[in-house]
């Protein structure tokens, strides 16, 4: 460091201001995000209780609509009970009190985020589509438990 | 106005010599300092240099022009530094028509020169980096060439270093205080780049003596800004993707307690570069700054181009109690040179140790 350069006088108000306009500046260069700044909201939670006979399957959807009209990333988080709701015992895939280890069997759930149906900058809606199959031997309820995690914006 | 020892010399950026202003300007003044831009500034009449450009055959508007016009200033024989005119003022009254010149040096080419979006080192020699943030700017095309070359290499050790549209002046001065492998560098007259591990040399055979040839002394000590626990604030935002650094001086601290300073620096994401401008802001602001100032009498020796810019001279200013601590070898930081127009030169210096 220059010492004559750090001493107060007539340039020294024209050096504090070129360095604020570099500190300035450097804010418009790649700033990396953590999840401490960004703020995620969990929606209501969406419920089907869907009795389904043996080897049979029902598909439901649910439309989410975002107010502003962006493409965003977003997470369902599922859970499905069978037969019996909200009791962990019998929460697909591993519920102590189904009858196999890994839940009855043939009993399962799928989804996607549907391409097609979904136009998040136009009508602004996420189309979800949920597909529940039974491929066991028994008639059984599906009560399918659905909540969407998403950055914070005003959803419907 | 007569033959004068001191040349104010214009060049085309081509370098080709234009005019020799010996003998023509008058109040002339040239500030040097260590790794940053000369300044350079003067007077003509009107009359004389309308008359000088019909001897040369030229057109007179064509001898100063701002942004392109190159200037060289020697003393003698001796080349003291060089830049290019930024500005020119025509002011005409009735008892005078002087046009006042004023030039800055070539190290403010790159004020307005900003690194790639991405240009990233990885343990390379520190003078080739800063020679290569000037040379790929220059590179860009025919346009951004300034004719800077690269003359004298000096070898000082490695850094890390990532850049993202960052000024290349500050980035350049930055590289210089660093406490890891720091170098001195300058811009000749003839727009050639040096490094140096440190420019200048000890010179015990330049002395200047209150009283004698210093005819004023000032020695300001300043606790104004003292800083001795520097968080510096490198790139992104939020607790857990921003990088960050922080020193301390630990006697500092004792000494006087602590006071804290932030650096924001966003456009860097190596913590070891964040760690080495926190050390480098440490060192120049830890401790209270003293620059003792003197003003000299550059008529007698030693003379400006018998020294110069990082060169330890001899200061000995015995005969008062309180400030008997400046006495022994200084570093020349900065120059200031007013040359009034009988060539008598006042010589103000500024020094560290």
């Amino acid at each position: 460091m220059n010492p004559a350069e750090q001493t107060i006088n007539d340039t020294s108000l024209v050096r504090e201001v070129a360095d604020l306009r570099r500190e300035l500046e450097a804010l418009k260069t790649r700033q990396l995000i953590g999840l401490d700044n960004i703020v995620y909201l969990v929606s209501e939670e969406v419920v089907f209780h869907l009795p389904i006979s043996a080897g049979g399957f029902a598909d439901r959807a649910i439309n989410y609509f975002s107010q502003g009209k962006h493409i965003y990333a977003s997470e369902p988080q599922v859970t499905v009970f069978l037969n019996n709701d909200n009791d962990t015992a019998y929460s697909l895939p591993g519920g102590v009190a189904l009858s196999f280890p890994n839940g009855e069997p043939g009993c399962e759930v799928s989804w996607r985020h549907d391409q097609t149906f979904s136009d998040m900058t136009g009508a602004g809606n996420k189309y979800y589509i949920f597909r529940v199959r039974n491929n066991s031997v028994n008639t059984v309820t599906f009560h399918l438990h659905v909540r969407l995690i998403y950055p914070a914006s005003v959803l419907t | 106005m007569g033959p004068s020892k001191w040349h104010i010399e214009l060049w085309s950026p081509s370098g080709v010599l234009l005019a020799d202003l010996s003998g023509r300007a008058k109040n002339r003044r040239i500030e040097q300092s260590r790794n940053e831009a000369e300044d350079i500034r003067w007077q003509v009449d009107l009359t004389e240099l309308e008359y000088y450009a019909r001897q040369l055959k030229v057109d007179v508007q064509s001898l100063v022009v701002p942004g392109i016009t190159e200037v060289r200033v020697r003393r003698g024989s001796v080349y003291l530094c060089g830049g290019v005119v930024t500005y020119r003022n025509v002011a005409i009254t009735p008892a005078s028509q002087d046009l006042e010149i004023r030039a800055t040096g070539f190290l403010n080419f790159f004020r307005a020169r900003y690194t790639l979006a991405s240009q990233i080192y990885t343990a390379t020699q520190a003078t080739d980096i800063a020679w290569d943030l000037i040379d790929t700017t220059q590179s860009q095309g025919a346009d951004w060439d300034f004719g800077i070359t690269r003359g004298s290499v000096a070898t000082v050790g490695t850094h890390d270093r990532s850049y993202a549209d960052d000024e290349i002046k500050d980035s350049l001065q930055r590289l210089t205080i660093v406490q890891t492998a720091p170098f001195d560098f300058a811009f000749s007259h003839d727009k050639v780049f040096h490094t140096y591990a440190a420019i200048g040399a000890n010179r015990p055979d330049v002395i200047f003596r209150y009283p004698g040839n210093v005819k004023e002394l000032n020695s300001p000590y300043d606790a104004t800004a003292v800083a001795n626990h520097i968080r510096v604030l490198g790139s992104g935002s939020g607790t857990e993707a921003a990088i960050r650094a922080e020193v301390d001086d630990v006697q500092s601290q004792q000494n006087f307690k602590v006071y804290e300073k932030k650096l924001l620096r966003s456009s860097v994401d190596l913590s070891s570069t964040l760690q080495a401008e926190g050390n480098a802001e440490l060192k120049a602001w830890a401790w209270p700054l003293e620059v003792p100032s003197l003003r000299v009498d550059g008529n007698l020796r030693p003379f400006t181009t018998d020294y110069g810019i990082g060169d330890y001279i001899q200061i000995d200013t015995s005969g008062h109690p309180f400030i008997n601590h400046i006495n022994g070898m200084y570093r020349l930081q900065k120059r200031i040179i007013d040359i009034d127009d009988n060539d008598q030169e006042d010589v103000q210096l500024m020094v560290s140790q």
